[in-house]
């Protein structure tokens, strides 16, 4: 689709702005347009086709040489960048849409888990060919940085045990939701966490704390700071790369 | 000797009440432990944020969505089809070179946590920020939303917000020189640039945010120093009926209606010039920050001449000023308000209509209604004539009832 309406900009570009005449491009393409559209089986046959231009949407049929005029003088019905008329295919609807939730709607949580397997995939295909238009292509490894971040959740989504769904990363997940949603303490989630290692009889992968759970999900970034500030709002106690270096202060600095 | 009292009261508050360090005193027998901080602002990193956006296939194809499906010129359907976002590509076309480069909103409310409706009341404020890149449906939707900041209670925050937007705007000048990132959908590592576009806000957290206060009679940003709202004799409320007028084409036929607008008035003025970023800029220069002062007495002139609180922290970002839009009202409080307003008007309920006794005594001041005027009688008290905009019983209860 985007191939389309990045090559089909033309069509709906005629004629210069205050000024009679056509545009080269226009007339060039009308002329691509000609040739394509004659080829296809129906004409061949009949020696005439749908004129697509604005006034008759393509619901009439006239030789090319009317259709051309009629193109000229009208420009093109809108939004006719695909010339399915015209002997040309739909092209499939992007496959990138799928999975990915709409606005507003609560995300469910099996959503949110496949998410995590599909960038876990994504990592994974490596040497796959995704080949964009626009882009040379130019592989390159993952920096440092994303590879550390891709190793990690590789060795945290591995199945519990052969066969199963859930993923030691998506234990702990789980378990972190139950916390931030119903502010459960933490003794009991050490409690749920230790039911959950006596139930199994493959404990190798289960965390075995609230903590250790904690520090895996932790571990693969997006932390929230703290940073501490006066009490009225007047300045924050923190450091920057720009020349701010009250971190160490313990008194409000404005006193006067 | 009252005055060097004064003084001395001043330093005591300074030191011991207003101002309290930044911990909060260790209790005895406890200095083994970490000091609890009186205040604390979460500030959630948006940098490894965005990068995140570029590490899963689903988000990482669609961040450049804005320039693969290029519409054709005249549809407006996303924020990429408007004049300021052509304006900035065009000032700056290093950063539009790169359609993987991230352009942000922001947008900042105070919300209650705890009980809406306690005696004590309670203000947090969180500011948000949200990529522009992705197409419309993935746009400003909630996985894509980015809290950035939660600025704790329990009081407004005010002009000093700018205090707590010093994370924020650090990382903002730290990605307006790149970082690296990996975009799995090409398999490449690029420098991600990013630069915020405008804010979105309600009306009076558009005062917090651009330093142009939104109180008193200079209320209005468009119409600044060049305001016509004057302060009704009866009501004791600043107003702006009537000024708009002047925006109207200059032979349009309302300009001469001495009637249906302020009493015998034609309007005969042009509307206020246009002020681009860089006289806005060019007049803020010289105004002090609230972070370099915050304890800023009120500029000379404040409500006189101009409504500056402050330099707004934003201008510190160096592209601020290559901004045609800088600052946005959020449509929604706007509209809640004046629905309510104009319901309550007129369904005439008793104690929220706006057509009470004193306007109607303004009325007779400014326009030309004499059936609604407030009539004297015989014993002493006036009459308010029923006007014909609200709603009688029968015609409400017809209402309610169908």
């Amino acid at each position: 689709m985007d191939w389309f309406y990045s090559n089909r900009i033309w069509m709906y570009d005629r004629c210069y702005a205050n000024r009679g005449g056509l545009k080269e491009s226009f007339v060039n393409g009308v002329e691509e347009f000609a040739i394509k559209a004659c080829q296809q089986q129906t004409y061949l046959n009949e020696n005439k086709l749908r004129c697509p231009c604005n006034k008759c949407h393509c619901t009439k049929i006239f030789s090319i040489e009317t259709v051309k005029v009629h193109l000229f003088k009208n420009g093109f019905m809108p939004y006719y960048y695909v010339w399915i008329h015209h002997g040309e295919q739909m092209p499939h609807v992007n496959d990138n849409y799928v999975g990915v939730p709409s606005s507003g709607e609560h995300v469910d949580e099996s959503e949110q888990f496949m998410a995590m397997q599909d960038m876990v995939y994504d990592a994974l295909r490596q040497h796959e060919t995704f080949e964009p238009s626009n882009f040379n292509n130019t592989e390159e490894p993952p920096n440092e940085e994303a590879q550390r971040f891709y190793d990690l959740l590789l060795e945290a989504n591995k199945p519990l045990f052969e066969g199963a769904i859930n993923s030691k990363l998506s234990i702990c997940v789980k378990l972190l939701t139950c916390k931030s949603n119903w502010n459960i303490p933490d003794q009991c989630l050490d409690f749920i966490t230790k039911m959950l290692l006596d139930v199994t009889p493959i404990k190798e992968g289960f965390p075995k704390s609230y903590y250790d759970a904690k520090r895996l999900v932790s571990m693969l970034g997006l932390k929230a700071s703290r940073i501490d500030c006066c009490i009225k709002g007047c300045m924050l106690f923190y450091d920057n790369e720009y020349g701010k270096n009250d971190g160490h202060l313990l008194q409000y600095k404005f006193l006067s | 000797m009252i005055m060097n009292m004064g003084k001395m009261m001043d330093t005591y508050y300074n030191t011991n009440f207003y101002h309290k360090a930044q911990y909060h005193d260790p209790k005895v027998g406890t200095s083994k432990r970490k000091p609890i901080p009186m205040k604390t602002l979460f500030y959630l990193p948006i940098i490894p944020r965005f990068q995140r956006l570029f590490a899963p296939m689903q988000t990482a194809g669609q961040m450049t969505w804005h320039y693969d499906n290029r519409r054709p010129s005249g549809v407006l359907r996303h924020p990429s089809d408007g004049q300021a976002w052509k304006n900035f590509d065009q000032v700056h076309p290093d950063f539009a070179a790169e359609p993987r480069n991230i352009r942000l909103g922001l947008c900042s409310d105070g919300f209650n946590p705890y009980i809406q409706a306690s005696t004590k009341p309670y203000s947090c404020w969180q500011v948000i920020v949200t990529p522009y890149n992705l197409p419309p449906e993935m746009c400003m939707s909630r996985p894509y939303m980015f809290l950035s900041c939660l600025i704790p209670g329990p009081h407004n925050p005010k002009a000093s917000i700018d205090v707590y937007f010093q994370p924020l705007i650090d990382d903002l000048k730290k990605l307006w020189s790149g970082v690296q990132t990996y975009d799995v959908s090409r398999k490449q590592n690029f420098m991600m640039w990013a630069s915020l576009m405008w804010t979105i806000n309600d009306f009076p957290a558009y005062g917090m945010l651009s330093g142009w206060g939104t109180h008193g009679k200079l209320a209005c940003p468009y119409c600044m120093e060049h305001t016509k709202a004057f302060r009704l004799e009866h009501g004791k409320k600043n107003s702006w009926f009537d000024s708009h007028r002047r925006f109207l084409p200059n032979t349009h036929t309302f300009r001469k209606n001495k009637k249906a607008f302020t009493k015998a008035k034609v309007e005969m003025g042009g509307p206020p010039s246009m002020l681009t970023s860089e006289e806005v800029y060019h007049t803020v220069k010289n105004v002090p920050t609230i972070i370099d002062e915050p304890h800023m007495s009120k500029l000379p002139g404040y409500g006189e001449w101009h409504n500056w609180t402050k330099r707004s922290i934003f201008w510190d970002l160096p592209y601020w000023k290559d901004n045609l839009l800088r600052h946005n009202l959020d449509v929604m409080h706007i509209e809640k308000n004046f629905f309510d307003n104009i319901f309550n008007t007129i369904m005439d309920v008793k104690g929220k209509t706006k057509d009470n006794d004193k306007a109607r005594k303004d009325l007779s001041l400014y326009c030309w209604r004499p059936d609604l005027e407030l009539k004297l009688q015989s014993n002493g008290k006036s009459l308010k004539p029923k006007a014909n905009y609200t709603l009688d019983f029968k015609t409400e209860s017809k209402l309610y009832f169908n």
